[in-house]
């Protein structure tokens, strides 16, 4: 089987509630998504994306998959997409770091492999270990009936872990904390994500005033470094996430006990070929992981869907249904959201195909037609 | 005076012969270059330069530099191209990483400030003079003898300073090419011996504590964790190169003890901005440094000589000149050019280095009126 023809397609995903904001002063309210469709000689096609939180959220930005493609892709035509170690070697070999734009190829090929072998690709990676992965909400900052009645609506549909955002003025995000955590139930999980947004003293400071709740502090500061001196003095469960891009970054944190919980972003890990290494190792090294993605539709979400239910269920802190925070879409099909818990689909491969209405036409195209 | 338009050419740059390093891991037949002209309300237009070498030495590529700029465009339209930190953190902010885009930016704000004031680069940089800088050869891997003949052909046409490419699958070779390259040297010449990351740490160990060699290794392994775990174990004074990307990761260095001197390229670590800030942390922690670019003509490469010539002798070894490689020129005798082994930064405002309409053809992108 060999590679015919890559296309990039970019259309935008509004987000469902107007405008996200995140960390000290960002807002998305349509987040970019560059899918690329890989078609082969056997009637194949597979399909990948890379969607972030807006242009600046991590080392990674839009405009970077299709400068990406102008060099991979021709190299890649006449490939067998089924040797899916071999891709990512040759776009290694070709060009250094980009790993969110070799992201999707890297998802595109596992896909075609899923297909030709008419098998799922959790099943490809080992089989469910969860059945149904845990999702966590956003908690409102609302007033107190109305903060704990949509926490109820949440409970209704099976949601069980509760995030606060903060991450900007320090003296209100404990405010935030002191409201929120409180109203959790037993058995339930609260988590204040920073986002980086916050300096050392400042991050102390919430540790501080805060440290009678039981929730677990996400990603405090900008650099790992910084996140360490917050984490030597405070007792609170730290979870890290922006920091974490790779290999280097798990073997630092195993070695240094830097975290008690790890998020692992797909697309800031370079590709799920990548991301299932390193969940793999933080697993065996008996750290919690949290499956995700920057950002996403249907085609981001069901590579997501894969990962989260072939992650040792004591392991997977949560994951996100990324696809339900669009109003617009990448692909049909793929993985669904039920009492709280993300699904992957038993159709072979991602379990998804591009949604070429939303796609519009390709931004590239290589190669002949399929 | 407000940024009004930043036009983006891209030249193919052909080498005049193919470079192979790190035993013929990496070889590259032609650069692709990206230049960068800023225009400003103020009719003045600053250039930049932005040259990776090769998609795989680090992580950064040509079409990447373009995307870049199309993302960064336009947040930059509208600042004070003078306000240099300004316009870096606006750079930072709109696209974390990346540091290889924008480098050929900050390049040409320089070169706007220099000519806003009426001064060169190398003053503004805090040089006392247009002070000659040693440029040093370069010598591709290959046998001892090879390379030694290499290193009298650069010493005929005046090198005294020469960069060997080692770094191959056979240790015993390694061991000999350094050897003899050591032995062999004219008098009163320096090598360095640069790896490009080749060495796994165990040969690194072995090939540097069995040879009597005591010149400057540079960039032994991949990972600066590995390079600290050598530079611990042997003698040789160690450079370090592309495991350095942040100024984060140049005080991680330092903490860790890996190197005695880094090699300083604006390209790699986002510009002569924040090159100027390495070096001058180098300064105070007693680095040596080679400053020079990742790749790029005349006009890149002199954007460099002057941060070299602006750093104080005792802390700088010597520059590489990647224009000399090249079969194209698109800046003819402007810039600094390699004369019997030195070469002096010019003394016109800004850069000092301006190409001629036409020589990049036209522009691939135009951003702003």
């Amino acid at each position: 089987m060999k590679i015919t023809r890559i296309r990039v397609f970019q259309t935008g995903l509004p987000y469902v509630g107007g405008a996200y904001v995140w960390g000290a002063g960002n807002t998305i309210e349509t987040a970019t998504a560059s899918v690329v469709v890989i078609d082969t000689d056997a009637g194949l096609q597979g399909c990948g994306e890379f969607t972030p939180c807006g242009e600046n959220y991590i080392v990674a930005h839009s405009e970077g998959v299709p400068a990406l493609a102008r060099l991979v892709a021709p190299v890649l035509i006449g490939e067998d997409p089924r040797d899916v170690a071999r891709i990512e070697q040759i776009m290694d070999h070709l060009v250094q770091g980009h790993g969110y734009a070799k992201g999707p190829f890297d998802a595109a090929c596992w896909d075609i492999l899923g297909q030709s072998l008419d098998a799922p690709l959790w099943r490809l990676w080992g089989g469910k270990l969860t059945d149904g992965a845990p999702m966590y909400r956003v908690a409102p900052q609302k007033g107190t009936e109305e903060t704990i009645a949509e926490m109820d609506r949440y409970r209704a549909q099976g949601y069980r872990q509760f995030q606060v955002k903060v991450g900007g003025d320090w003296a209100s995000d404990i405010d935030r904390i002191r409201a929120t955590v409180p109203l959790l139930k037993p058995g339930e999980k609260a988590m204040a994500d920073a986002n980086q947004g916050w300096r050392v003293d400042n991050a102390l400071r919430v540790a501080r005033a805060t440290r009678d709740l039981d929730y677990t502090l996400e990603q405090p500061c900008r650099t790992y470094e910084e996140c360490q001196q917050v984490r030597m003095r405070t007792d609170l469960p730290m979870k890290l996430d922006e920091c974490v891009t790779g290999m280097q970054a798990a073997q630092r944190i195993v070695a240094d006990h830097g975290a008690d919980l790890v998020c692992l972003k797909i697309s800031n890990l370079g590709g799920i070929s990548k991301a299932r290494r390193v969940r793999d190792y933080l697993v065996g090294n008996r750290l919690p992981v949290v499956a995700e993605d920057t950002w996403g539709g249907e085609i981001a979400s069901a590579t997501l869907a894969h990962f989260a239910a072939t992650t040792p269920a004591e392991y997977l802190h949560n994951t996100t249904d990324l696809m339900n925070y669009n109003t617009r879409s990448t692909g049909i099909g793929g993985a669904w959201a039920d009492n709280g818990k993300l699904y992957a689909p038993d159709t072979p491969g991602l379990g998804v195909t591009p949604d070429f209405d939303s796609l519009g036409a390709p931004v590239a195209e290589f190669g002949g037609t399929a | 005076m407000k940024i009004t338009r930043i036009t983006v050419y891209q030249l193919d740059m052909p080498l005049t012969e193919p470079y192979c390093l790190s035993g013929g891991r990496l070889k590259f037949e032609k650069l692709d270059s990206t230049f960068v002209r800023i225009d400003t309300d103020g009719g003045l237009s600053g250039w930049g330069e932005g040259c990776p070498w090769g998609n795989t030495y680090l992580p950064a590529h040509g079409p990447g530099v373009r995307a870049g700029i199309e993302t960064l465009a336009p947040a930059l339209i509208g600042l004070d191209p003078r306000s240099l930190d300004h316009v870096n953190r606006v750079m930072d902010v709109q696209l974390p990483g990346h540091p290889y885009v924008k480098s050929p930016i900050d390049m040409a704000c320089w070169d706007i400030l220099g000519k806003a004031y009426g001064l060169p680069l190398w003053q503004l940089l805090g040089g006392a003079e247009a002070a000659p800088v040693l440029v040093n050869s370069s010598i591709s891997t290959g046998t001892p003898e090879e390379m030694l003949a290499l290193i009298a052909r650069a010493a005929e046409k005046g090198y005294t300073v020469h960069s060997a490419k080692v770094g191959g699958t056979d240790i015993g070779l390694d061991i000999e090419r350094i050897e003899a390259i050591s032995e062999g040297l004219p008098k009163g010449h320096k090598v360095t011996f640069d790896v490009n990351r080749a060495w796994q740490p165990a040969v690194a160990v072995e090939v540097l504590n069995s040879v009597k060699a005591r010149d400057w290794v540079e960039q032994p392994c991949e990972t600066l964790d590995q390079c600290a775990h050598v530079a611990a174990r042997v003698s040789n004074p160690i450079m370090l190169d592309e495991c350095l990307h942040t100024f984060g990761d140049h005080l991680q260095a330092w903490k860790s003890g890996a190197c005695e001197g880094v090699k300083v390229k604006p390209n790699r670590v986002g510009g002569l901005t924040k090159a100027r800030q390495i070096r001058d942390f180098g300064v105070s922690v007693g680095w040596q440094m080679h400053i020079e670019d990742v790749g790029g003509s005349a006009l890149a490469d002199t954007a460099a000589i002057h941060l070299a010539a602006s750093t104080p002798e005792a802390n700088r070894l010597a520059s590489w000149l990647c224009h000399y490689h090249l079969d194209l020129d698109p800046v003819p005798g402007q810039g600094a050019r390699n004369d019997r082994g030195v070469a002096v930064p010019p003394s016109l405002p800004g850069l000092g280095v301006t190409p001629e309409d036409g020589a990049l053809g036209d522009p691939v992108a135009v951003n702003g009126g």
